[in-house]
């Protein structure tokens, strides 16, 4: 038997853009990251399960804002993974425009419904914790507001994506559309320092280094590495969902094409 | 200064959000998968 022959399933890689994104053909990438999928989890699963031990209960209350203040441990890492997915989706779909990389556009889908998710989970819990420490739900502050941009820019690419009744013909808008939309990230970043805001300046870094006790900082950091696990195992689940879907359409076309043949 | 109630609505909103995105990409994925198979069966017959 013939080692080299290649399996019936096989796909060949096209090669797209330069030699190295050949490894980042779709189906090879999945082959690539599936024996990560199981251990990526269990690790989600157990910051997720020790973070929140922590934050709810082995952390004490602050002395200023009580038990309000274990709102932040969610918060913070949603704020972060939210605008960790646009700058995903951001970098993905510029590597679209310029390589017209198939992955790459996947990879920009996929991103989009999960940053959606943190950046709406950031605006609620922010509100909730801000009626009782502000006294107000909302304020049209610069950090406020461009967190709601952001969120907004989330829901205008997931919309366009789904606008057009092809859904290759979204792809060039969708992609334009993420890359206007991150000038909004720096924004962001910077809105604290650059504006006078009711929202506090940036408390972890820092010249002068984190400006919460270690009580609160190993939870938050937990939590935070929970956030960036979830967000891997998430988007690995949506972009397997995304070539299903494409496969499908694909599928139906061909489908269409045949029933039109004499 | 008792906010309990604040901290649970904030943890109940990220525990049902990301269920639902977790749940609704599961389902999605499974139904997708079906409709292929579905598809293929009948393209063989």
């Amino acid at each position: 038997m013939n080692d080299h022959t290649p399996s019936e399933n096989a796909v060949p890689a096209k090669q797209f853009g330069p030699p190295e994104l050949s490894l980042a053909h779709p189906g090879r990438f999945m082959r690539m990251v599936e024996p990560f999928v199981t251990p990526i989890w269990v690790a989600t699963v157990i910051c997720l399960c020790a973070g929140l031990y922590f934050a709810l209960w082995a952390s004490p209350p602050d002395y200023q804002q009580g038990q309000v203040v274990r709102i932040m441990y969610i918060h913070v890492p949603s704020a972060w993974i939210a605008l960790y997915g646009y700058l995903v989706m951001a970098l993905a779909s510029a590597g679209f425009l310029i390589w017209r990389h198939p992955l790459a556009d996947l990879i920009a889908r996929a991103s989009a419904p999960i940053g959606m998710v943190f950046g709406a989970i950031c605006l609620v819990t922010g509100a909730l914790w801000g009626k009782p420490i502000w006294g107000t739900w909302w304020v049209w502050d610069a950090r406020l507001t461009s967190m709601l941009v952001l969120f907004l820019l989330y829901l205008g690419y997931i919309g366009l994506g789904n606008a057009f009744e092809q859904a290759s013909n979204a792809r060039i808008p969708c992609a334009c559309l993420a890359l206007i939309g991150a000038i909004n990230v720096p924004i962001i970043k910077f809105s604290v320092d650059w504006w006078n805001t009711l929202h506090q300046p940036s408390s972890l870094f820092r010249t002068e280094g984190p400006a919460i006790s270690d009580s609160m900082l190993i939870p938050l950091s937990l939590m935070i590495i929970a956030g960036f696990l979830l967000y891997s195992s998430l988007l690995i689940m949506r972009i397997k969902l995304e070539l299903a879907r494409t496969k499908l359409q694909a599928l139906l076309r061909r489908r269409s094409n045949e029933d039109c043949l004499p | 200064m008792n906010h309990v109630y604040f901290v649970a609505c904030a943890y109940a909103a990220f525990i049902a959000m990301l269920g639902t995105l977790v749940i609704t990409t599961v389902v999605a994925r499974r139904k997708t998968e079906l409709l292929i198979e579905h598809l293929n069966h009948n393209h063989g017959e």
